[in-house]
C-alpha cells in the first residue's frame, strides 16, 4: 500500500500541526487579550434566616497586582488602607462594571437561573498590600420539607478574571442550624465558558428543614 | 491532487482561528460596552486550565519575590526573578493572543528564514512589552493620570490601530501574491527575487504588539508601587523574552510545516501553490483585520 503523502509532507504536517495546538490551541485566538490577568481566591459565606437561605457573602482576595495598580488609584493618602471615600472611589471605578456580567456570580435555584439585581454591603480592605472586596448577594429561597438545589458558579465570562475557591474554608455558613445542609464543590458539566473549554467550579447545596 | 492535500489540510487549519470576537478589556475598570461577549464553541481543553493554574502560581511567586528583593536587595533573588519573569512571559504567551495566529500567517504568506522567523517573533514580543512600558510611563509620569483607568481606553485605541494595521497588511499581502499568481512575468516576486522574503518584518511585529502587554503592565506598576522602576523595567524585558521564545517556538515550527508540505509539491506547481496559499492568507489577514477593526473603531468613537 503506498502512502499518500510523502516523507517531508508528513513531517511538514507534523509541524503544522504542533504550531497549530501551540500556536491556536484552540479555535478561538483573534481574542487578543482573554486569558486570565487578574487572579481571585474565594470564599463564599451561605446566610441563612429563619426561612431558609437569606443571601451569599462573597469574599473575594484579589491578586497582588491587581492590588497594587487599585491601591495606586485609589489609597489617595498613600497610608496603606482604604478609608470609606477611598472604598467608594475603589466601588466605584474598579468594581461595579462587573455588574454587567452579574458580579461574576452565576445562580440556580432548582437549575433556574435567578437574576442578581443588585449587590449589599460592598467594602473593599487593604491590608499589607492585600486586597479583599467583600459583598453580599441577597438570594432568598425559603426552605421546605423537599429538598432545595441552589448552585452558585463564580467566573468572569470573558475570562480576564480567573476565579478559584480557596483550598481552605471555602464555604461556610451563618445562622444554618436549623436546616439540612449538603454542599459540594466541583466542575459544572453543564456550564462552559471560555470558548467552551472550561467548565467553572461550583458550589452545589441542597437544603431542607430539619425534620 | 493527492499532492496539494497537505497544503489544503494546513490551509484550513490555519482558516479556523478567525472566527471569534473583538479584544477583552479588565471587567473591573472597563466601563460597559468596551467589552466583548461570552463567546461561542469548540473543544474542551484541560490545557488551557492547566496555563491558568500555572499562570496563577508564578505571578504569586512572582509578586512574593519582588517583595522579598526590595526588602534586602540581594543578587541571588533577582536572577530568580529574571527566570520566573521569564517563565511567566513564556507561559502568559501560550494562551490564546499574542498575535501568533497572525504571525503563522505571515509564515504562510512569505518566505521567511529560519532566523528572520525568530528575529520576527522575539520583535512581536519585544514591541508588545515596550508598549506597556511606554503606556505605564507615559500615564504616570508624563500625563500623570490613573493608569488603570486610563490604560483600558489606551488599549482600546492601539486595539484598533493594530487591528487596522493588520487589515492593510493582509491587503498588501493579498495584492502582492494576486500579482505574483495572475501576472507573473510583470510580478515583483520575478523582478526581484526574494521580495516577499520576508525580511522586513517590523511593520508586522508593529501591527501585532503595539496593542500593550496586560502582563507586562501589572508587573511594572507592581515594582513601581515599591519604587522599583528599574527592577520593572527589567522584569518587563524578561516577561517580553518569555513571550518572544512561545511565539518563536509557534513560527520556527509553522516554518518547517510549510517547507515540508511545499516540498510535495513539483518545482513548477510550487511557485503557483506557494502564490495561491499566500493570497489566500492574505485575504484571510486582511478580513480578520476589518473584521475586528470596524467594531474597535466603533468603540473608539462612538
Amino acid at each position: 500500500m503506498q502512502w499518500p503523502l510523502n516523507k517531508a509532507a508528513w513531517l511538514g504536517l507534523v509541524c503544522a500541526a504542533f504550531s497549530m495546538a501551540v500556536g491556536v490551541p484552540f479555535p478561538l485566538l483573534s481574542k487578543a487579550n482573554a486569558h486570565p490577568h487578574v487572579f481571585i481566591v474565594q470564599r463564599l459565606n451561605l446566610v441563612f434566616d429563619v426561612k431558609g437561605l437569606a443571601g451569599i457573602k462573597v469574599r473575594w482576595k484579589m491578586d497582588d497586582m491587581f492590588a497594587s495598580m487599585v491601591a495606586e488609584d485609589h489609597d489617595q493618602n498613600r497610608n496603606g488602607t482604604l478609608e470609606p471615600d477611598e472604598v467608594q472611589s475603589v466601588k466605584e471605578n474598579a468594581f461595579i462594571f462587573i455588574e454587567e456580567f452579574n458580579f461574576f456570580t452565576f445562580i440556580k435555584i432548582d437549575n433556574r437561573p435567578f437574576q442578581i439585581k443588585f449587590i449589599r454591603n460592598f467594602n473593599a480592605t487593604l491590608e499589607n498590600g492585600r486586597l479583599v472586596y467583600e459583598f453580599l448577594i441577597p438570594c432568598h429561597v425559603t426552605a421546605t420539607d423537599a429538598y432545595k438545589k441552589v448552585s452558585v458558579s463564580t467566573y468572569d465570562p470573558s475570562y480576564y478574571t480567573a476565579i478559584f475557591f480557596a483550598k481552605n474554608n471555602p464555604v461556610s455558613l451563618t445562622a444554618a442550624d436549623a436546616f439540612e445542609l449538603k454542599t459540594t464543590i466541583r466542575e459544572d458539566p453543564d456550564t462552559k465558558i471560555y470558548f467552551d473549554m472550561i467548565h467553572p467550579w461550583t458550589l452545589f447545596m441542597e437544603f431542607r428543614k430539619k425534620a | 491532487m493527492k499532492r496539494l492535500l497537505p497544503i489544503v489540510i494546513v490551509f484550513m487549519l490555519l482558516l479556523l482561528p478567525w472566527v471569534g470576537s473583538a479584544g477583552a478589556g479588565n471587567p473591573f475598570t472597563s466601563k460597559p460596552g468596551a467589552r466583548h461577549v461570552t463567546p461561542e464553541p469548540p473543544i474542551q481543553s484541560p490545557f488551557v486550565m492547566k496555563i491558568v493554574v500555572w499562570q496563577h502560581r508564578l505571578q504569586q511567586t512572582l509578586s512574593d519575590l519582588i517583595r522579598d528583593f526590595k526588602s534586602d536587595e540581594r543578587f541571588g533573588p533577582l536572577m530568580a526573578l529574571m527566570g520566573l519573569a521569564f517563565a511567566y512571559g513564556a507561559i502568559h504567551a501560550a494562551g490564546p493572543g499574542h498575535g501568533k495566529v497572525v504571525a503563522m500567517s505571515y509564515v504562510l504568506s512569505h518566505r521567511p528564514s529560519m532566523p528572520v522567523g525568530v528575529a520576527f517573533a522575539l520583535c512581536i514580543a519585544m514591541v508588545h512589552g515596550v508598549s506597556g512600558i511606554v503606556g505605564v510611563i507615559g500615564l504616570r509620569f508624563v500625563i500623570q493620570r490613573s493608569v488603570s483607568q486610563t490604560l483600558a481606553s489606551v488599549t482600546e485605541i492601539t486595539q484598533m490601530i493594530s487591528f487596522g494595521l493588520i487589515a492593510i497588511l493582509g491587503l498588501g499581502v493579498l495584492v502582492k501574491h494576486a500579482a505574483a499568481l495572475f501576472f507573473r512575468k510583470k510580478s515583483p516576486q520575478e523582478k526581484k527575487k526574494g521580495a516577499i522574503a520576508g525580511k522586513n518584518v517590523w511593520p508586522w511585529a508593529i501591527a501585532v504588539g503595539v496593542v500593550p502587554c496586560p502582563a507586562v503592565v501589572m508587573v511594572m506598576l507592581f515594582c513601581m508601587s515599591m519604587d522599583g522602576l528599574l527592577l520593572g523595567l527589567l522584569l518587563a524585558l524578561c516577561i517580553s523574552l518569555g513571550m518572544g521564545t512561545t511565539i518563536s517556538l509557534v513560527v520556527t515550527t509553522a516554518i518547517l510545516g510549510k517547507t515540508g508540505v511545499l516540498r510535495s509539491v513539483s518545482g513548477k506547481r510550487f511557485e503557483t501553490v506557494e502564490a495561491a496559499v499566500g493570497m489566500l492568507s492574505g485575504a484571510a489577514i486582511a478580513a480578520f483585520g476589518a473584521l475586528f477593526c470596524i467594531p474597535a473603531i466603533h468603540h473608539v468613537f462612538y
